[in-house]
């Protein structure tokens, strides 16, 4: 087995691959906010480019869009970039790919009346956008959003291949200290599991307290 | 080539060095291929399976069963492949896996989970009653299962189905961190080769995007020509 000090450097990992996760999701959400209104649009032009986007970052494995950060940008420009930062960028990019479909999906789930209204009001855009339209598709997306959350927390293991420290990585480097391979892995995937399982029960339990009545509330 | 510091863009982007290597990318993807094609038939197999097994009024065989696809959902599969690769080969004296054979498993078993899930959600969208309507028009087991269940479950999950497949295809360069010589590995070899990491990754990120988009335009055109809705 292993003894306590690994135990911790193991912790440690798990809060590294924490904090990437939940930093790369709320960066990648707001960008995904923006594309999701895109996508939402109603012009055919803003609608396809975005599908673009949305294709490419969800349609390509995140280790590719890595290895092209990490490896492809310091040769066009002239400068290094940290692991951390090659994978922060890396997961808001791919997070942001998912949240677009979550929020386009979110967005189009609310009654069109909304819509309608605002503007009879004589809203514009940004404001109908933000301050009528954003809040019900928040509430709308948690529970899919929670999902992209649990999938980003696994797929952060691809980081360590580019060098980031993260539980995946800690637990080779944990390996190669005491050769017990099996268990070193196995811990790491009872850590994993414990987050995830934990967050996609609470996100069971945040879908059934928010219902989604609120929607038939608002229909008229 | 580089041709200076001190200033963005001096370095050259040109593609056209990658058509000399087009036969490894081809090779690749030939591994590819192989890899998701068994991968999905293992794990749509194992997931029929394990989807019964969830159905099952027998409260232990649910549990584990539930257990299975719990655990495999919730753990990235990087680990998953090493622990097959590296973890399972270092308790048993004398075996080790190829790395093909160890990303079959490891894939077709992590796969197997979310088809449990997929399966199972479309033999719950058969009504009760149209099972029960099936039988009670002396229809045997086996019938009602090949001329009811399964066309009707088929329908269901179809979409799901080309979604796990692009999953998987996606999924698969994953491997190449393990050493197998599947596309990703290959793209990586020809950078080093040709020291362009840009070009050759900005190939290969396009490959899988259009790999994806091909399976999926596939699948919905299968599902227009020959998954009519049945008339019920």
């Amino acid at each position: 087995m292993l003894n306590f000090n690994q135990f911790i450097l193991l912790l440690k990992g798990l809060q590294l691959t924490l904090e990437i996760s939940i930093l790369g999701m709320l960066a990648g959400s707001i960008i995904g906010i923006v594309i999701g209104f895109l996508r939402a649009s109603k012009n055919p032009i803003i609608k396809n480019i975005s599908r673009i986007y949305v294709e490419i970052f969800r349609g390509s494995p995140l280790l590719i869009q890595l290895f092209i950060i990490y490896y492809g940008l310091p040769i066009l420009f002239d400068f290094n970039v940290s692991a951390f930062v090659t994978a922060f960028i890396a997961v808001t990019l791919y997070t942001s790919g998912y949240m677009a479909e979550v929020f386009k999906a979110s967005i189009e789930a609310i009654s069109i009346t909304q819509w309608e209204s605002a503007y009879s009001l004589g809203l514009p855009y940004p404001v109908i956008a933000l301050q009528i339209i954003l809040p019900q598709a928040l509430k709308i997306a948690l529970p899919p959003a929670i999902g992209v959350l649990i999938l980003v927390i696994k797929d952060s293991s691809l980081a360590s291949v580019i060098g980031f420290t993260e539980l995946t990585r800690m637990s080779n480097i944990v390996r190669a200290q005491t050769f017990t391979t099996f268990n070193v892995y196995a811990i790491a995937a009872l850590l994993y599991f414990i987050v995830c399982y934990a967050i996609s029960r609470l996100g069971n339990y945040l879908e059934k307290r928010i219902g989604g009545n609120e929607i038939h509330k608002i229909n008229y | 080539m580089k041709q200076g510091k001190g200033s963005l863009f001096m370095y050259v982007i040109h593609f056209g060095e990658i058509f000399g290597y087009l036969d490894i990318l081809w090779a690749g993807m030939l591994v590819t291929f192989k890899l998701s094609v068994l991968t999905m038939l293992i794990g749509t197999i194992l997931g029929i399976f394990v989807a019964i097994a969830r159905l099952s009024k027998n409260r232990l065989v649910c549990f584990f069963s539930t257990m299975y696809v719990e655990v495999l959902r919730n753990v990235p599969v990087l680990l998953v492949l090493y622990i097959i690769y590296y973890g399972i080969p270092s308790h048993i004296k004398g075996l080790s896996f190829n790395p093909f054979w160890a990303s079959v498993i490891a894939l077709s078993v992590n796969s197997s989970a979310y088809e449990s899930e997929i399966i199972r959600g479309g033999i719950k969208g058969i009504m009760k009653e149209e099972i029960e309507a099936a039988f009670s028009l002396s229809l045997r087991k086996m019938q009602v299962f090949y001329y009811i269940i399964i066309p009707h479950a088929l329908r269901l999950i179809w979409d799901a189905l080309g979604n796990q497949l692009v999953a998987i295809i996606l999924g698969s360069s994953i491997t190449s961190i393990i050493t197998l010589g599947e596309l990703t590995y290959n793209a990586l070899e020809i950078g080093s080769r040709t020291a362009r990491h840009f070009e050759i990754f900005v190939v290969l990120l396009l490959i899988y995007v259009v790999l994806g988009f091909i399976l999926s335009s596939l699948f919905r055109l299968i599902k227009k020509l020959f998954l009519r809705p049945m008339n019920l």
